[in-house]
């Protein structure tokens, strides 16, 4: 992943090729318009494909000849990932669907075209917009508010506290720890996962903030990426609030596609299994996030299962309001059960994780380069995230002397507890 | 009103990302706030380590005040100095007694050249490799390296037209290189953050994460006990820099063994007295203790069959460890400096007469 300002071109070319299929696509009937749709989809499926994927495919094909004593005639291509180039296909992608199904109509103004894939606050890591809900905004006169700005600077502000307080100091324990696996204890790894979870939703929600902050200010209103993922009572609803444009997108555009739930249950189950096999395909070309995703849909399946039998039975004390924290803190540690994949750097050192994890004492050392208060001052971010999400999910600005205090408080601890180690947002990697 | 404001903004961010783009510029407003008072740098006026942590403790204030030699003695010495950062940026011609002309290089660059210019016979020449503890391994565990470093500017020479191919850039670098210069990130945090004025934050930040965290800046060791800073390098770690990691008799043996071939090698291109002068880490002086000192120095200097003669500031130093070295730097203090310039003098005043008398 980098960013090489030669790969605009790369953007460029999806660009005109999705604007040029948009009108054409409009204008078409029958056939042609599927035609011009696939054509779209080949060409943006292709350089994702081109610059995400053939290496790991050439691994994996070079792997297996090598088993057979065999070696690959194809070349590996020395390329390097474009930054948030799954982002910004996506949102190109969902462009010309949505032309393609009468939702939206073809953008004949290139220039609006070209800024709906790279408005700059988003083009990176998201939120993967819609068309119908950010192209009109293009068109529209923006003034300066001081309201919108108040709200989208805290927001902003407040993202920037996620990343650089919370997500970077976790990161220095995660990192440690997952980098020497076999060294740690079960209780070191347990604490490491549970820090990488939040590090993951600090770093990419706390971008997600920044993003949605920036484009209000210039008066665009983008969609909620987050909506306190894991206050979930279930995988299910996790997914309905993590990385919510994505979990849509796939749902609009996969899932529903495919039949979704609306076919008998063995279907149902390929169906899950290919769109969450498919979605963590998406984050990165490497057997560990493919992984991550068919646990995520093997999580699905049994949910589902479980759900049906408690109906079944009639065991209604299940869905009482005593099995709420219960649920979610389930729900907490399935997540984070599937994170230990998506942060391993192999399928092996992830079950080395889980082995370890499931050998844990109470009264392991906990190494995890971290001193005593540092630790503690963790898990205090920790608690503070969760309180402030739950009782105050939007920061009240209205008051000006309120916004001027909240602010200088926010940005002055990003300053004094910020770990500024240069570390990227991990989501610009995908 | 409001679009002569907008118009401001814009330029002032402007003007300060075309000054953080453009290294010259920064270098030369960094040197220009370097004793201003609130406007002023407080990366380096409390010596480079404190610049690096910020721990309010370990703030002394720290600069160079050295004399001039002054002498009317005659000058019949070319002196040819291969140093590093304590002598390199310190000293000039009028530091050094007996001297005509002073040749400065710099290790692992290439500013100027050795032997570039024929030796002028009718003086005495002198070359000095002056090494600090730290790299004396680095520089000298592989000869034709140390060759190739000392002879880098030749080289240059005869392979200019690789080296400006090897420059070539696509047309796309020659646009990227001046519009995001690579180093933009720390220009930035120069330009706009490197005051006096900020001081207080930046200790507030330091003293939390080192008091309360401990967490330091990865390259600085502090020395409670002497209330002293450290390169970290040199004190901790796997590394050859480090005044406590262990040295065997093959490694000497090697050492030794380029230490001659240098010697022999500048002996034959005429150079009439050569010598190494290699000056101890901070904490071989002040705190040997702190681990097992790996008695580098001392062994070098003992061995008999070196050819390369010895300038020894390290038995000097050891006699009154903490005069010498800056608390909050790694590099040695006004006194250290003066001291070996002192002794190194004394060493080009016997040269001097030596040359007098055969002449």
């Amino acid at each position: 992943m980098s960013f090489i300002p030669i790969y605009i071109l790369i953007l460029g070319f999806t660009i005109v090729i999705d604007y040029y299929a948009g009108i054409l696509i409009e204008g078409a009937k029958g056939k042609a318009r599927l035609t011009y749709l696939t054509i779209s989809l080949i060409a943006n499926i292709g350089v994702l494909a081109v610059f995400k994927y053939y290496n790991f495919l050439f691994e994996n094909i070079s792997s297996v000849l090598f088993s057979f004593n065999l070696t690959n005639p194809i070349p590996a291509l020395k390329i390097i990932l474009p930054i948030g180039l799954s982002f910004h296909t996506f949102q190109a992608m969902s462009y010309t669907i949505e032309v393609y199904r009468g939702h939206q109509k073809a953008e004949r103004n290139f220039g609006i075209y070209s800024l709906y894939v790279m408005f700059y606050p988003q083009l990176v890591a998201g939120p993967i917009e819609r068309p119908q809900n950010l192209i009109h905004q293009f068109k529209e006169e923006h003034f300066f508010d001081f309201e919108r700005f108040k709200s989208g600077f805290t927001q902003m502000a407040f993202g920037l506290f996620k990343k650089v307080v919370i997500a970077d100091r976790l990161s220095m324990a995660v990192d440690y720890s997952y980098a020497n696996i076999s060294n740690q204890s079960g209780l070191s790894l347990i604490i490491a996962t549970t820090f990488y979870a939040f590090q993951i939703y600090c770093d990419f929600s706390g971008y997600s903030d920044m993003a949605i902050g920036a484009a209000r200010i210039m008066g665009f209103k983008l969609m909620d990426n987050f909506n306190m993922p894991y206050f979930s009572k279930s995988i299910s609803e996790f997914w309905q609030r993590w990385h919510i444009s994505l979990s849509t997108w796939f749902k609009d555009y996969l899932y529903i596609g495919i039949g979704g739930n609306r076919v008998k249950l063995p279907r149902w189950i390929f169906n899950i299994l290919l769109v969450f096999t498919i979605s963590g395909l998406w984050h990165g070309a490497n057997w560990t996030f493919i992984l991550w995703g068919a646990i995520h849909g093997m999580f699905l399946i049994i949910a589902k299962i479980k759900n049906s039998i408690i109906d079944k039975l009639k065991l209604s004390v299940f869905k009482h309001r005593y099995f709420l924290i219960p649920n979610m803190l389930i729900t907490f540690a399935l997540v984070c059960f599937a994170w230990v994949f998506f942060r391993a750097t192999s399928i092996s050192d992830g079950l080395e994780v889980i082995k370890k994890m499931a050998q844990f004492s109470i009264y392991d050392n906990i190494s995890l380069y971290f001193y005593r208060y540092e630790l503690l001052f963790c898990f205090l971010l920790i608690a503070f995230l969760m309180v402030k999400e739950k009782l105050w999910l939007r920061i009240n600005t209205q008051k000006n002397s309120y916004f001027y205090l909240i602010n200088f408080i926010i940005l002055f601890s990003c300053y004094l507890f910020g770990v500024f180690n240069q570390k990227q947002f991990i989501y610009f990697q995908f | 009103m409001r679009k002569f404001i907008s118009f401001l903004i814009i330029a002032l961010c402007l003007t300060i990302y075309y000054c953080s783009n453009n290294a010259k510029i920064t270098e030369q407003y960094t040197d220009y706030r370097e004793r201003r008072m609130l406007l002023g740098s407080d990366k380096i006026g409390y010596g480079g380590l404190y610049g690096m942590c910020y721990l309010s403790d370990y703030r002394y204030p720290f600069s160079y005040d050295i004399k001039a030699t002054n002498d009317t003695l005659e000058k019949n010495i070319n002196l040819y100095l291969f140093s590093d950062s304590y002598l390199y940026y310190r000293v000039s011609s009028k530091h050094f007694c007996n001297t005509n002309k002073l040749y400065k290089m710099k290790w692992f660059e290439t500013e100027t050249f050795l032997s570039q210019e024929a030796l002028d016979t009718t003086k005495k020449n002198v070359l000095v490799f002056e090494m600090t503890e730290r790299y004396v391994r680095l520089l000298l565990e592989n000869y034709d390296g140390l060759i190739n470093m000392l002879s880098i500017g030749n080289k240059a020479k005869e392979t200019d037209k690789h080296t400006e191919i090897a420059e070539q850039k696509t047309i796309f670098e020659k646009i990227q290189t001046p519009l995001i210069n690579p180093n933009i990130n720390s220009n930035l945090e120069l330009n706009l953050f490197d005051y006096k004025i900020f001081r207080p934050l930046k200790e507030l930040k330091a003293n939390l994460n080192y008091y309360v965290f401990n967490r330091l800046n990865e390259e600085v060791f502090v020395d409670t006990a002497k209330k002293q800073l450290y390169y970290k390098p040199t004190v901790a770690g796997d590394q050859k820099m480090n005044s406590f990691y262990p040295i065997d008799s093959l490694e000497l043996n090697n050492l030794c063994a380029t230490i001659n071939k240098v010697h022999d090698l500048y002996q034959s291109k005429g150079f009439d007295e050569i010598y190494l002068a290699i000056i101890p880490n901070p904490v071989t002086i002040i705190n040997p203790t702190l681990s097992n000192y790996n008695e580098l120095i001392p062994t070098i200097q003992k061995v008999d069959t070196l050819r390369m003669k010895i300038f020894d500031i390290y038995s000097i130093f050891k006699q009154h460890p903490s005069a010498f070295y800056a608390k909050s730097d790694s590099h040695w203090n006004s006194a250290g400096l003066q001291r070996w310039l002192d002794e190194f003098n004394e060493r080009l005043k016997v040269i001097s007469k030596q040359n007098s008398n055969n002449l």
